[in-house]
């Protein structure tokens, strides 16, 4: 390509795989590509794409394996900026590609036709900043009420509460007009339009989903988000890196200490503080006792879709023996804000290793009950078997992680692929990988899950040694003006923090990538054709959690 | 349905089920009024909606450990028609708030509410001038007889609003009751 | 029997059926949150009352007290009518079930069919509950509850077909008199179980209970439904449920036959033992879906069922059924 005269400045030398990439990138007619250094700022490539280039990028990283990690849009006052983020499952390598619109004529090709997990991203980034994708087909607000008008995350705009007209709770014509094309079936007069949620006992919180029926039948559906939006990124910017700790708790309050640990990772590579040995081993252990509890959840809470009672209610007794661990270690049962830069923010308790030895025992006997009780169940095996089969390059486009993606024969988990604490990659464990895909495998994956993690417990409780639990960090909290994105797996997958640091003590704007937010999309493709049953039992075995998703 | 009340803010009981002159008047005797208020305050049938955070608390009082069903709450009804308690655990924003006042209005008459969490309170740790999106306090949207504070509260914080409210209802404090 | 006293039976067999109904309804709510608590590691009811018993009654008493909404889209007669109409059967129901030889309000002697005959009112009302809400949920619960009842009771009567076989008559009486020396279970163990899922999926309960499925349509039928309407249908499904038992018990398990304790004792034992296990099952098992609940149905039961009456027939009739 010759026209392309792309501008590669290397700083670092490139390996063979990454070469190959330069390469790769180098024909795309893309300017600025560079590389960059992984351990400081968790981009391997960089790259600029306008209007022309994006979707020939986009599908040419496609072709090569890359799955889409999320799109979020920056004020850069003035000029916005749309932030392309892709990764293929195998090797690691992300790859950043930017696009830069003016704020009046913000325009960008849409790439939904190629990674259909873009839709949804673009409309977040079309809500929240205004950025026009063309080509969209249903460009309409995602998190906010349909009636704003205003992009919140632009730095010119500065917290007007929303107003709320008359007659709100309406379904708008274009929306049912538009669920109608989902169903691609002509409106008779045999069908009719089936609204789940916002308060529906399976939904999850507060999730409303309008489904297209007819009899039993779903023809095609569409997710409505947004009834726990909080304005946390905007929050984010106002609030000190510290302060915003406690809202990491309350974004996933199934997980907490997950989050906050994403978030201790993010400010740990954006400055280069390291936590203490001592601190990695109580992470772990803990982090992975909160995975449990919240893979917990959702098998009672999946239960309970399905009709089965009795199984949400073991389950939350189990979930109570965690929580009290979790209590006398960190000083709440959910809300933890535990995990902190450079360690956790108090040592843990002097019987807390014998604690969680004897919870350790006491979860090996539940977990073959459940399996008893639950698992070779034949009206469950009914239920799930084939429902709902998500395939792996499905599961590539639309970005999905997590237990979702590995019930689906894709061998990923960030513990071990894009190791954020140094344990992991000491202690002996398995990524549980099923290939099928339905609901079942999804299940199987989640409670063999169980399974790795109290095995990952008890040898993290060996690993906690003396030491300091914290390691020192200044008193002003800061970090330095740079871009800088962390990944971690939490249990509903990877949980990715975008950070655009100015130096001061506040970001400029904190994107939390989460891992729900591709998963519940991917649900939206699943309904066509299923019953109103399986809808339910779909969304159930992808565990999702609202407010995370609509931040 | 009440259309009139739709908007935000309203504080005004919903057309007519809980207005005054509506109430049969086989209510206003007393000793049948006096049984009628243990037999409600001993059976509060809560409505499954969690908005949150302080849903899950909920819902950890109402499993085995904290057992709400003892003291008759633990009946969880999914259609508003059937509950008598609304507790919204969690925060409310504007898209929501149009919703919660439906499902209020919605249920039948006598109904209490319990705001769990201080996000329901008075928008928690939302409750920043620029937070464009949170409701601060559902009190804005539908009279509330309990606050429980706490983020999120304890399950035992909840069993005690519970009891509370049954105390409230036996004698006669709450917004439903006439008095 | 002079006019009066017909009369004064009449009126005692009414008061003690509408009794037994509300105090059976109110105790079985009361089991239902004991034995779901016993199997979730919980406790039930406890302030309410001694054991919380009087849990059900203040639950009763709130549900009169409460506000009666007609929402404003339904069809009004429809709406008014139906909770009534899925009630009606549930009295008619006890009153032909004799607890003992020669106790109980009427001992037909078409006993059997007429349960079955009676029984499906009650879905009338469920139809007619789903339909007038104009709500979708409830029309879907009511489909639901329509399909499900209507298929279900092919296999029922065709295994009760096989009892009738047997005892030569269709009076429950005589069912249980020809049970003396052997329950009907164990010369007719598939029937048995036929009878038995069917009567689970006749009373909508776990795993059969879609047309409720509270995690997919809320309440299904009775979404719709305030206060003392909504106590009907539970009286309602409660009744049906005491009933479903005790058939069980007459046909199969041999009504009040056994040694040493009075007979009303042994039939109330068995009947609360069935009701034991129904609850039992819908506290363990998820539910099915409606297009597999259907193919169960049909694929499974119904053959299993034909084919059970044709080898009953052979073996107890000589290969002459009747
Ligand atoms: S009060 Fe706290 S825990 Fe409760 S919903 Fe609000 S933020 Fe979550």
């Amino acid at each position: 390509m010759s026209d392309s005269e792309t501008t590669v400045a290397l700083e670092i030398k490139p390996t063979a795989y990454q070469q190959q990439l330069l390469d790769l990138l180098s024909s795309l007619h893309l300017a600025g590509i560079q590389l960059s250094d992984f351990s400081k700022t968790g981009v391997d490539f960089d790259a600029v794409a306008n209007s022309e280039t994006l979707p020939a990028a986009a599908s040419a990283l496609r072709d090569n394996g890359f799955a889409l990690d999320c799109i979020l849009g920056i004020d850069r006052n003035p000029g916005l900026e749309a932030v392309y983020l892709f990764r293929p499952f195998a090797d690691g390598a992300r790859v950043r590609i930017r696009a830069q619109v003016a704020p009046d004529r913000a325009l960008l090709p849409t790439i939904t036709g190629i990674y259909s997990g873009a839709d949804w991203y673009e409309r977040e980034v079309h809500d929240m900043f205004g950025i026009v994708f063309e080509g969209h087909s249903h460009l309409r607000p995602l998190l906010l009420p349909h009636f704003t008008n205003f992009h919140p995350l632009r730095k010119n705009f500065h917290g007007s509460p929303i107003v709320i007209p008359e007659d709100t709770v309406e379904i708008p014509e274009v929306d049912l007009q538009a669920a109608m094309k989902l169903g691609q079936t002509d409106r008779t007069h045999r069908d009719f339009f089936l609204n789940m949620g916002p308060q529906h006992p399976s939904t999850h919180g507060v999730l409303r989903i309008l489904l297209h029926v007819e009899g039993e039948e779903v023809l095609g559906g569409r997710c409505h988000l947004g009834y726990s939006h909080r304005g946390t990124e905007k929050l984010a910017e106002k609030k000190q890196y510290v302060q915003i700790l406690p809202y990491t708790d309350r974004m996933d309050y199934l997980a907490p200490l997950n989050y906050n640990w994403g978030y201790a990772a993010l400010l740990e590579r954006a400055t280069g503080i390291e936590s203490t040995p001592r601190a990695e081993a109580i992470r772990v252990a803990i982090g992975e006792l909160a995975r449990v509890s919240s893979h917990l959840v959702w098998l009672g809470t999946f239960m309970l879709d399905l009709g089965a009672i009795t199984p949400f209610l073991f389950c939350f007794e189990d979930r109570e023996r965690i929580l009290t661990v979790f209590e006398r270690a960190t000083g709440q049962r959910m809300t933890t804000s535990y995990i902190v830069v450079g360690g956790v923010r108090n040592d843990v308790y002097d019987g807390f290793i014998q604690d969680v030895r004897d919870l350790l025992d006491y979860m090996r006997k539940r977990l073959p009950e459940y399996d008893r009780l639950v698992m070779t169940n034949e009206i469950f095996l009914q239920r799930t078997r084939g429902v709902g089969v998500i395939t792996a390059q499905q599961a590539r486009d639309q970005g999905v992680t997590g237990p979702v993606l590995r019930g689906s024969g894709v061998d990923f988990d960030l513990r071990r692929d894009e190791p954020y604490c140094p344990l992991y990659q000491e202690l002996k464990w398995n990524v549980v990988v099923e290939q099928e895909g339905d609901c079942l495998a999804r299940s199987r994956v989640r409670m063999r899950e169980m399974d790795e993690s109290l095995n990952l417990i008890e040898q993290a409780l060996e690993r906690i040694e003396e030491g300091p639990y914290r390691a020192k960090i200044p008193r002003n909290f800061k970090v330095n003006a740079g871009e800088y994105y962390s990944a971690t797996e939490g249990p509903r997958g990877m949980v990715g923090w975008y950070l655009v640091a100015d130096g001061s003590m506040t970001p400029y704007r904190l994107k939390v990538r989460v891992p729900s937010f591709p998963n519940l999309q991917v649900v939206e493709s699943l309904i066509p054709h299923s019953r109103v049953a399986d809808v339910v039992a779909i969304l159930g075995s992808v565990d999702v959690v609202i407010p995370e998703i609509d931040r | 349905m009440s259309d009139e009340h739709r908007s935000l803010p309203v504080m005004q009981p919903d057309s007519g089920h809980t207005d005054e002159g509506q109430i049969p008047p086989i209510v206003r005797f007393l000793p049948l009024q006096k049984a009628l208020d243990l037999a409600r305050a001993n059976s509060l049938w809560p409505l499954t909606f969690g908005i949150a955070c302080c849903a899950i608390e909920m819902m950890a009082a109402s499993a085995s450990r904290y057992d709400t069903d003892r003291f008759g709450a633990g009946v969880f009804r999914n259609s508003p028609r059937q509950a008598d308690l609304m507790i919204v655990a969690g925060t409310v924003n504007m898209k929501m708030a149009p919703i919660i006042r439906r499902l209020y209005d919605q249920m039948p008459a006598p109904k209490y509410v319990i705001a769990l969490g201080s996000c329901a309170i008075c928008g928690g740790p939302f409750d920043q001038d620029e937070n464009y999106a949170v409701v601060q306090g559902v009190d804005k949207v539908v009279p509330v007889d309990i606050f429980v504070p706490g983020c999120p509260p304890r399950p035992e914080a909840l069993i005690n609003a519970i009891l509370e409210l049954q105390e409230r209802i036996k004698s006669g404090q709450t917004h439903s009751s006439r008095v | 029997m002079s006019i009066v006293e017909i009369i004064i039976r009449l009126i005692i067999a009414f008061g003690a059926v509408f009794t037994f109904v509300a105090l059976n309804a109110l105790f079985l709510v009361w089991l239902e949150r004991k034995v779901s608590a016993l199997i979730q590691q919980r406790l039930g009811p406890t302030e309410v009352g001694p054991a919380g018993l009087l849990q059900t009654l203040a639950d009763a008493v709130k549900l009169m007290g409460k506000e009666l909404i007609t929402p404003t889209a339904v069809s009004r007669t429809v709406f008014f009518l139906a909770p009534i109409i899925a009630f009606l059967p549930a009295p008619l129901l006890v009153a032909a079930i004799p607890i003992a030889k020669g106790v109980g309000v009427s001992d037909l002697n078409v006993g059997a069919l007429y349960i079955l005959a009676i029984s499906n009112i009650a879905l009338l009302g469920i139809l007619m509950a789903g339909w007038s809400s104009n709500n979708k949920y409830s029309l879907l619960g009511a489909m639901r509850a329509v399909a499900q009842n209507i298929s279900y009771e092919i296999p029922m009567l065709l295994s009760l077909l096989a009892i009738i076989l047997m005892a030569g008559s269709m009076k429950f009486s005589d069912i249980v008199k020809a049970q003396e020396t052997v329950p009907f279970v164990l010369l007719q163990p598939v029937a048995f179980i036929i009878y038995f899922i069917c009567s689970i999926a006749e009373s909508n309960r776990t795993p059969f209970d879609i047309p409720e499925a509270e995690s997919e349509l809320v309440a299904g039928y009775h979404t719709e439904f305030t206060g003392m309407r909504f106590a009907l249908f539970f009286l309602a499904e409660y009744t049906q449920v005491f009933v479903l038992s005790a058939i069980v018990t007459l046909l199969f398990l041999g009504g009040w036959n056994g040694p040493l304790l009075p007979p009303a004792v042994w039939f109330f034992l068995k009947t609360y033992l069935v009701i034991f296990v129904v609850m039992w099952l819908r506290w363990t098992y998820p539910r099915l879906r409606s297009d597999q609940l259907m193919n169960f149905n049909w694929k499974m039961l119904l053959p299993a069922a034909i084919l059970n009456l044709l080898i009953s027939s052979v073996i107890y009739r000589g290969g002459f059924p009747g």
